[in-house]
């Protein structure tokens, strides 16, 4: 290629990038390595209100404010970005535009690197998520009000099968019809059960499931989930081993609602057993600053292709499926979004016709 | 346990379906006195006339609401010290935080809970030994 050619070449590689820039639909922002804004591209400009005389050569925390509803002390996490190479999306992040108004945003960094491999900036890529957040408020609002609706007829099946089934008055009832009773009474109480995880899927998603922080003894609970498991353990010919010790530290944790997450888990564990095996443990360890327990049993176990999707919202793998053990499919998705709210972590091992252990982090209580 | 013979309760509910049912459990139960109301405002009326020991108060109603008739409440010095167990399918943290932070002595999600364990809750409420709330 001549020289001439070369020249030209350049100029329409230059050229076809500012035409990139500018018409693309999101907006750009270039920052230098000390985190001064060097370019906005016209469809910032567009979202923000601001111009890009008001905004370059200003540190993009001055010049467009990232803030977040729960914690105001953080800004742009553009270097933590950029290594990550993940996509920002909290929540509760927004800027605040020109008018005034809270923007919420989701946005990508990317390095930019030169020739010789050093960074010379961070191309920020950010797109306005208003019209997603409402749209998520007002599908939260809908799951809320049917199922608000469906829990009043579902509670007055349930207190009048109740009643039926108690028979208090001494009305007469043969075996089957009490047998039939109690298949009706199962079944509402399934449909109660889906209710509820539909509205925590629900609260969990929109970002309005709460926490109410307090320090519990992780032992003390485990006994009063095995108390309240005593019958459906043995309905399944199971045992429950609490081998987490006395003295564990406590964690700091909403008790309700991790006891709910570990209800689950060993409901899970009983109910996918295999014939012969006959005990569900559950233990505990510190390391460091957070609490690890687990939940194992000899179960059923996962099948290998299944467990990329097993915390996805109504999966269920194959072999649960086929075992005809009910289930909705958003019980770990639940529970591992909770647990994840309060700082922690959850993850399986599994091994099929083995079993499956369920391990689960919370933070200890502070000092 | 409380003996129900010496107590008094109101239902306040307006799916008849649901106050039927309760109300006939707590005959059954025996308490001296079960009274009904469909709608806020004549739970009101109904209680001032003739204060119950404790009120089962739904929060979904006509007229007035159980949080305006929890208010309405607690903020009458006779009435005050009646406790008020909220019987709500309204689940929500924050339904749950306002009924007690406007004075419920406990909040129940109907769907979630037996005939037999509200029962529980009442005598226990009654005993006056309800700790924190277990609602779910």
């Amino acid at each position: 290629m001549s020289q001439k050619n070369v020249d030209k070449w350049k100029s329409i590689k230059a050229a076809s990038l500012n035409t990139i820039m500018d018409s693309i639909a999101q907006g750009v922002v270039i920052v230098d390595t000390s985190l001064r804004v060097f370019y906005f591209n016209k469809f910032a400009e567009h979202l923000t209100g601001y111009k890009h005389t008001d905004v370059v050569n200003t540190m993009i925390d001055d010049a467009i404010p990232l803030r977040c509803d729960k914690d105001s002390n953080l800004g742009w996490p553009l270097q933590s970005v950029v290594d990550t190479g993940n996509e920002e999306r909290r929540d509760c992040d927004f800027i605040t535009i020109a008018s005034g108004r809270k923007m919420p945003v989701v946005f990508h960094a990317a390095g930019i690197v030169g020739e010789n491999g050093k960074q010379l900036g961070i191309m920020v890529i950010f797109r306005d998520v208003t019209e997603e957040k409402e749209l998520m408020r007002l599908k939260s609002e809908f799951v809320s009000i049917v199922s608000h609706q469906l829990r009043t007829p579902a509670s007055a099946v349930k207190w009048y099968l109740e009643t039926l089934i108690d028979n208090r008055r001494g009305n007469k009832m043969n075996k089957w019809q009490s047998d039939k009773l109690h298949e009706s009474y199962q079944s509402n109480e399934r449909m109660i059960h889906l209710i509820n995880d539909l509205l925590n899927v629900s609260r969990l998603d929109s970002g309005r499931y709460e926490l109410n922080k307090t320090d519990f003894h992780l032992h003390q609970l485990m006994e009063e989930i095995i108390s309240e498991l005593t019958h459906f353990a043995h309905a399944h010919n199971v045992t429950i081993d609490n081998a987490i010790h006395k003295d564990i530290p406590e964690v700091s944790a909403d008790r309700n609602k991790i006891r709910e997450v570990i209800l689950n888990l060993v409901t899970n564990a009983i109910k996918y057993t295999r014939k012969g095996h006959h005990q569900v443990e559950v233990g505990a360890k510190v390391e460091g600053s957070i609490l690890h327990f687990f939940v194992r049993d000899g179960g059923i176990g996962i099948p290998k292709k299944d467990m990329e999707h097993i915390f996805k919202k109504f999966y269920r793998a194959d072999n649960a499926i086929e075992s005809q053990t009910e289930g909705s499919g958003l019980g770990l998705y639940i529970a591992r979004e909770i647990v994840r709210l309060h700082g922690g972590d959850m993850w399986l091992e599994s091994e099929e016709n083995i079993g499956t252990t369920v391990h689960v982090t919370l933070p200890i209580k502070q000092a | 346990m409380a003996n129900a013979k010496d107590y008094s309760v109101i239902v306040v509910e307006d799916e008849t379906f649901l106050s039927k049912i309760l109300s006939e459990r707590l005959e059954d139960e025996g308490f001296k006195r079960v009274d009904v109301a469909g709608n806020g405002e004549e739970a009101l009326q109904k209680i001032e006339a003739n204060p119950p020991d404790i009120v089962l108060l739904d929060m979904i109603l006509p007229k007035m609401n159980g949080f305006e008739v929890l208010h309405e409440l607690k903020s009458n010095e006779v009435l005050s010290h009646i406790p008020v167990l909220v019987l709500s399918n309204l689940g929500q943290d924050q339904d749950i935080r306002q009924a007690q932070e406007l004075g419920a002595a406990d909040y129940i999600v109907k769907s979630n809970f037996s005939l037999q364990k509200v029962v529980n809750k009442i005598y226990e409420l009654l005993d006056g030994d309800s700790e924190e709330s277990d609602a779910k």
